[in-house]
């Protein structure tokens, strides 16, 4: 029997308001993304504490830049955890990923080189973020159209030893997987295989677009403007069946929004995924035993 | 100091000032007893936040908004489909039977079967007044004021009133006991400050319901920017819910023109201001009207308890 109480929900966009409020039924979870609300007037916090009020919320930010060995800034700590306080979220996550250096702002996530020092830098600013906002973040693993120049680290390696050292638990974003392990010529799945199963607590799900790089390859790009694509559904139910942990699905969409049908659909895909892999977790244990 | 030995202009000052810590007391009573802990209202119907925002007749005008929308009404006028009605008697017809027991709000089956043959729209959609339970279910939530909110605001009115005239009316008398007659400034004022505490004093919504209807308007300013690229065709609920936070007016004419035949009649609309109605018997509001007129309506469940009577009850 499947005990897993696996949840399947949805980021909260503003432009999909409507359709998810109409179908709040079929929605799990709203991912909420944290760094909107940080300067919001109260009257929007309020807002979204009433949304918190009739579904799951969990806070995503985005613009920390938690991986790095530059010490993260204690104002965004601050605005975080008093969001937290506010809206009391299942949890909150950020990226493993870079967002400014020297006082420059990139404007995306960027992966920084994959070394012992990023690493130890990356688990003293998630002690300092679990400090002040009274919990651990999870952490999500990032897309990269290169590999990070001046890796020592394999990204398998990187990851697990950045949630060994901070005790945090794994977002793991199953396109940006797909995506590196087209980019980067591995295994998707056994890349998988080389993550701790246990610290997985939450999934990503999105999709993206091939583009051409300068070399003429083609590479795929985490756009979030494009349906969740096979691969990933299989990625999903590779996940749950290693996992032993009650999982949350998030479908990201940024733009180009299909119809909420359409995303609902996804989101149906998405748990029969689970289910297909909580089935083979089960069949598994009983053969072992 | 005894403020009723103030001369004319100070008193008009004074009484001025008290006018307004009277108005006040009345404002921030209703703020801090008006928020009971009544249960969570539901965020995914947009009827209840088009009731809650402009009555029942702005909740039906809106479901017939999505219904024609959703094209299964039909707008007509002097009984040939039209695009963009500006006729005076415009009418609706259910496209299809089927679709009555397609929809699943009770509001919508209400207005469906209203209009199952072709029916005047206005009158129609006044004559379902009571037709609905959302009243029922506002006022359990603690964002309409039931019977014991009304009760409380008549009393504090009535003290307010009582406390304002009389202030006024002694000072009248001291004055005209000491023989001056310059009173005119002080009765208009007396009658103003009544006249501002009976308008203010008993809003449509209570101040859970006001902010509840900030939180969803909040929630929708998004939909609001993008009013004028709504796609028509029912493909999507943004128009239901742009008209339901906030208003049929925040709806394009020129994407939904069936949207100009369904503003309401001056005197059908819904008012968020004060009218003798308002304040009742201290009865509850729910279940207190009928449905009448044309084609009556079924579905539209009652709210169970207090005598919360549905429509076709």
């Amino acid at each position: 029997m499947n005990t897993f109480a696996d949840k399947v929900g949805l980021g909260w966009r503003a432009d999909l308001a409507a359709g998810i409020l109409s179908h709040l039924d079929r929605i799990d979870m709203l991912e909420v993304i944290a760094d909107d609300f940080f300067d919001a007037p109260r009257r929007d916090i309020r807002a979204l504490k009433t949304l918190a009020s009739q579904v799951s919320v969990v806070l995503h930010g985005v613009g920390m830049g938690l991986a790095s060995s530059v010490p993260v800034e204690n104002e965004r700590l601050e605005k975080m955890a008093r969001l937290v306080e506010q809206v009391r979220p299942q949890f909150w996550s950020e990226h493993l990923a870079f967002v400014r250096g020297e006082g420059i702002e990139i404007g995306h996530l960027a992966a920084p080189p994959r070394t012992v020092d990023t690493l130890n830098g990356a688990a003293e600013n998630l002690s300092r973020a679990a400090a002040l906002a009274g919990s651990r973040p999870m952490m999500e693993n990032i897309a990269t159209l290169i590999d990070p120049p001046g890796s020592t680290l394999s990204e398998s390696a990187w990851i697990s030893g950045i949630l060994a050292s901070s005790d945090c638990d794994l977002l793991l974003d199953l396109h940006n997987v797909y995506a590196n392990g087209l980019n980067h010529g591995y295994d998707p799945k056994i890349f998988l295989r080389q993550i701790p199963a246990a610290r997985i607590k939450a999934i990503h799900i999105a999709g993206g677009k091939f583009i051409s790089a300068p070399d003429g390859r083609q590479r795929l790009l985490d756009d979030h403007l494009h349906d969740v694509p096979d691969p990933v559904f299989e990625l999903l139910e590779e996940a749950a069946a290693l996992s032993s942990n009650s999982l949350t699905v998030i479908l990201e969409r940024d733009g180009a929004y299909p119809s909420m049908d359409c995303l609902l659909a996804q989101m149906r895909l998405a748990r029969q995924a689970l289910a297909r892999g909580r089935a083979r977790r089960i069949v598994a244990q009983e053969v072992f035993v | 100091m005894n403020p009723f030995d103030l001369r004319g202009p100070e008193f008009l000052l004074f009484y001025f000032i008290f006018s307004a810590i009277v108005l006040f007391i009345l404002f921030y009573l209703r703020r801090r007893d008006e928020r009971p802990d009544a249960g969570k209202p539901p965020l995914d119907d947009p009827y209840l936040v088009a009731f809650l925002r402009g009555g029942e007749s702005e909740a039906l005008r809106v479901a017939a908004l999505s219904l024609i929308d959703r094209s299964l009404l039909t707008l007509k006028s002097s009984g040939t489909s039209v695009l963009f009605p500006g006729a005076a008697e415009n009418h609706l017809e259910l496209k299809d039977p089927i679709a009555i027991d397609t929809v699943k709000r009770p509001i919508e089956k209400s207005v469906l079967e209203a209009f199952k043959t072709a029916r005047p729209v206005s009158s129609t959609l006044d004559s379902l007044a009571g037709c609905t339970d959302y009243a029922c279910r506002l006022e359990a939530y603690g964002l309409l004021p039931d019977p014991e909110i009304r009760s409380a605001r008549r009393r504090r009115l009535m003290l307010a009133i009582y406390v304002l005239l009389g202030v006024a009316g002694v000072k009248i008398i001291i004055a005209l006991s000491r023989g001056r007659t310059n009173i005119l400034f002080l009765i208009i004022l007396a009658g103003l400050a009544a006249y501002v505490t009976l308008r203010t004093s008993n809003p449509s919504r209570t101040a859970r319901g006001d902010k509840f209807l900030q939180d969803v308007k909040s929630l929708f300013s998004s939909l609001r920017l993008r009013a004028t690229s709504l796609r028509p065709g029912g493909a999507t609920t943004d128009l239901v819910w742009l008209a339901s936070a906030y208003g049929l007016t925040e709806v394009s004419p020129i994407l939904f023109p069936q949207v100009a035949a369904l503003f309401p009649r001056k005197s059908a609309r819904g008012s968020g201001g004060w009218n003798f109605s308002n304040w009742g018997s201290g009865d509850s509001s729910c279940g207190t009207t009928s449905c009448g007129g044309g084609g009556g309506c079924g579905g539209g469940g009652g709210c169970g308890g207090g005598g919360c009577g549905g429509c076709g009850s």
